[in-house]
């Protein structure tokens, strides 16, 4: 009885308050009025129509999807050498080195963008790219060394040991050995670093121009300035490319959980 | 047992391995202290001894997976002392068989070969003959977790052994089955290994498992090599108390050494018994130092000294009270007690033992005194009691034992 009254009368509203914005956000974006107003008079496709039309949106689409994919990969590659490092080598300050690779989830996001702006405002870096996959990567670096290292400290020992005795030298025995065990955590640790990016609008504000802008920031800028249910298309999308990250995400760590 | 063609007269051949003055500390706690052993080619040596007693961590310093503090490993007459384990040509079968759950039994098998840069069509011809020599034709295609216990097991050798390795080593690596198949692994090791004429190196903490299957044992304590010698030697002639309990059961008999004009007798509080002056000879032990007598328990018999035909006074013989009595199948046990803490262990054939031997009945038990094996009493070494299990009373046993090396 008691579970029941928790269930209704505490849970059931806390997720309508996490989920309703978005649903509304969902529900706008089929609005077929032209102002974003909720609930929509009309249903229709015609914002998404917009979206895929106006070279704002469709550019800012294309660079969050560069952006991802480049400090997915990078912070991947990084990410795993790292954890590899962390947990297997023996070296002096090996926890202040653990500290600081995970420094970026600690220090505020706005405080590590500012930081980031003025740095690459030197570099001459504001605005390409490049920038924005390094400054991503870096925040997502984190993510994939947290998911590795665990998947590295559970694997068991004797396997790179086997390796080893079996005649295999340390490269030979990361590839055939390590990184097919720890894989399914590679992959999510990815996943979470594609999504970190994906979604991210503090630091892409700082290093964006309106020559470069990613998909959030321009989903922030346009809700500034003209209010028009496209915002509301791309957030939905957004979250639908998110959602499938994260199921994703979820099939990973259901692989990484079957014992081999 | 078995033994290597020739293997023990040449001694003009050097050693398949050698281990001189091997150290290893981790932290404070010493878990291989001034070990040295030589193995010779195609011999099945075992380091036996209880849990925590340096053998695994020896195997590995021969494997190169750990880095000893101090001494050399040497290598049909080569120092590999500082050599990677992945150039030293060993195979190992760990105690969790270590097989690669992402590839299958035969791709484990393939990985040695293939590291090795072995064309596939000879990787293939290898696995199968390797899979046919273990008896696992036709389960090639398994992954791992597809295969029993035992079936890993055979895996996990084959895949040691099908790049020709000059030394196999196997920690342990019957622990996880259960006892009827551990009995009929212990052949199929056996077997194979003579198959292939390899230098076996093997832990194991199963006295009777280092028994069964090994040429000569090393028993470890404490991370120092006890004794060294063939299964018959530690049983017959122990150097230490330790050694003594360790393998198999034994009586003890705590005392005083009394040598005089070539008379050597061991007096305790209860008894006095006499020992061959050459048994206390071998040990250099002092008269009056205080000393313990092995017996083992076939050699004592329930009853008086058997008088008349004893002319030479060759028996020794105690009397004490029947604790109790176990019926063992082929033989029958009994403890009994001396007195003063001593107790006596006897097997008696079934259809040979004495018509009354009650529990609370007081007997006489006897002994050839040239079954007495003279140790020095090592006052740390608590008596196994009752000695159904001497293997856990001796893991809590703690002091330091004295070396004592190779025959």
């Amino acid at each position: 009885m008691n579970r029941r009254l928790l269930v209704y009368g505490l849970v059931v509203p806390m997720a309508f308050f996490l989920v309703a914005p978005t649903i509304i956000v969902v529900i706008i974006s089929f609005s077929s009025s032209s102002i974003l107003f909720f609930p929509p008079p009309g249903y229709g496709l015609r914002w998404y129509d917009q979206f895929f039309h106006v070279s704002t949106w469709t550019d800012a689409a294309a660079t969050s999807l560069k952006v991802a994919t480049g400090s997915m990969l990078a912070a991947t590659t990084l990410g795993t050498v790292t954890a590899l490092g962390l947990v297997r080598g023996r070296y002096p300050a090996r926890g202040l080195v653990n500290g600081l690779m995970l420094s970026p989830l600690i220090v505020p996001t706005v405080i590590v963008a500012l930081g980031m702006y003025i740095l690459y405002l030197r570099a001459h870096l504001v605005g390409t790219l490049l920038a924005l996959m390094v400054a991503h990567s870096t925040l997502s670096l984190p993510y994939v060394v947290i998911n590795v290292a665990a998947a590295l400290r559970t694997m068991d020992p004797t396997m790179e040991l086997a390796a080893q005795s079996l005649g295999a030298p340390p490269l030979r025995t990361f590839l055939m050995v390590t990184l097919p065990l720890i894989l399914p955590s590679v992959v999510a640790g990815a996943l979470f670093a594609f999504i970190t990016s994906w979604d991210e609008v503090v630091v892409s504000l700082f290093l964006s121009t309106p020559f470069l802008q990613t998909l959030p920031v321009v989903i922030w800028t346009q809700v500034r300035s003209d209010v028009d249910p496209t915002v509301a298309a791309a957030s939905s999308l957004v979250t639908g490319v998110s959602l499938l990250v994260l199921l994703g995400l979820f099939s990973a760590r259901r692989r990484a959980n079957v014992p081999g | 047992m078995r033994r290597a063609p020739g293997g023990f007269g040449g001694f003009n051949e050097p050693a398949a391995l050698t281990l001189e003055r091997v150290t290893k500390a981790y932290g404070g706690l010493t878990a291989v202290d001034d070990v040295s052993l030589e193995v010779r080619a195609g011999e099945f040596v075992t380091l036996l001894g209880p849990s925590g007693s340096g053998k695994t961590t020896t195997l590995r310093i021969v494997a190169g997976l750990v880095r000893a503090d101090a001494g050399r490993i040497v290598a049909r007459g080569n120092d590999i002392t500082n050599m990677p384990a992945y150039r030293r040509d060993i195979g190992i079968v760990f105690q969790n068989y270590a097989l690669f759950p992402h590839m299958t039994a035969a791709q484990n098998i393939a990985f040695p070969l293939k590291v090795r840069g072995v064309t596939s069509t000879e990787i293939d011809a290898r696995v199968q003959a390797v899979l046919h020599l273990v008896r696992l034709s036709g389960l090639g295609d398994r992954f791992p977790r597809q295969l029993s216990g035992g079936q890993q097991q055979r895996v996990a050798l084959a895949r040691a052994i099908v790049f020709r390795p000059w030394l196999l080593l196997m920690d342990e690596p019957l622990g996880a089955l259960d006892k009827k198949l551990r009995e009929a692994m212990q052949l199929e090791i056996a077997r194979i290994s003579r198959e292939v004429g390899v230098t076996v190196l093997y832990v194991t903490h199963d006295q009777e498992e280092a028994l069964a299957m090994s040429d000569r044992i090393a028993i470890f304590r404490h991370g120092r090599v006890e004794q060294v010698g063939t299964g018959e030697e530690l049983y017959e002639q122990p150097a230490s108390l330790f050694v003594g309990q360790f393998m198999g059961e034994s009586t003890v008999l705590r005392g005083v050494l009394q040598t005089a004009s070539g008379d050597c007798v061991v007096a305790g509080a209860r008894w006095r018994i006499r020992v061959a002056p050459e048994a206390c000879r071998r040990v250099g032990v002092r008269s009056g130092s205080r000393v313990a007598v092995v017996v083992r328990p076939e050699r004592l018999r329930i009853g008086p000294a058997p008088g008349r035909s004893d002319p030479g006074g060759r028996f020794n013989c105690v009397s004490g009270t029947v604790l109790e009595q176990m019926y063992l199948g082929s033989v029958r046990k009994y403890v009994i007690d001396l007195g003063d803490g001593d107790q006596a262990i006897v097997r008696a054939q079934v259809g040979t033992e004495p018509p009354t031997a009650p529990v609370r009945g007081s007997v006489q038990i006897s002994w050839d005194l040239s079954h007495g094996v003279v140790v020095a009493d090592d006052r740390e070494v608590e008596p196994a009691v009752h000695a159904q299990d001497a293997r856990s009373a001796q893991t809590e046993a703690t002091g330091a034992g004295r070396v004592v090396g190779a025959p």
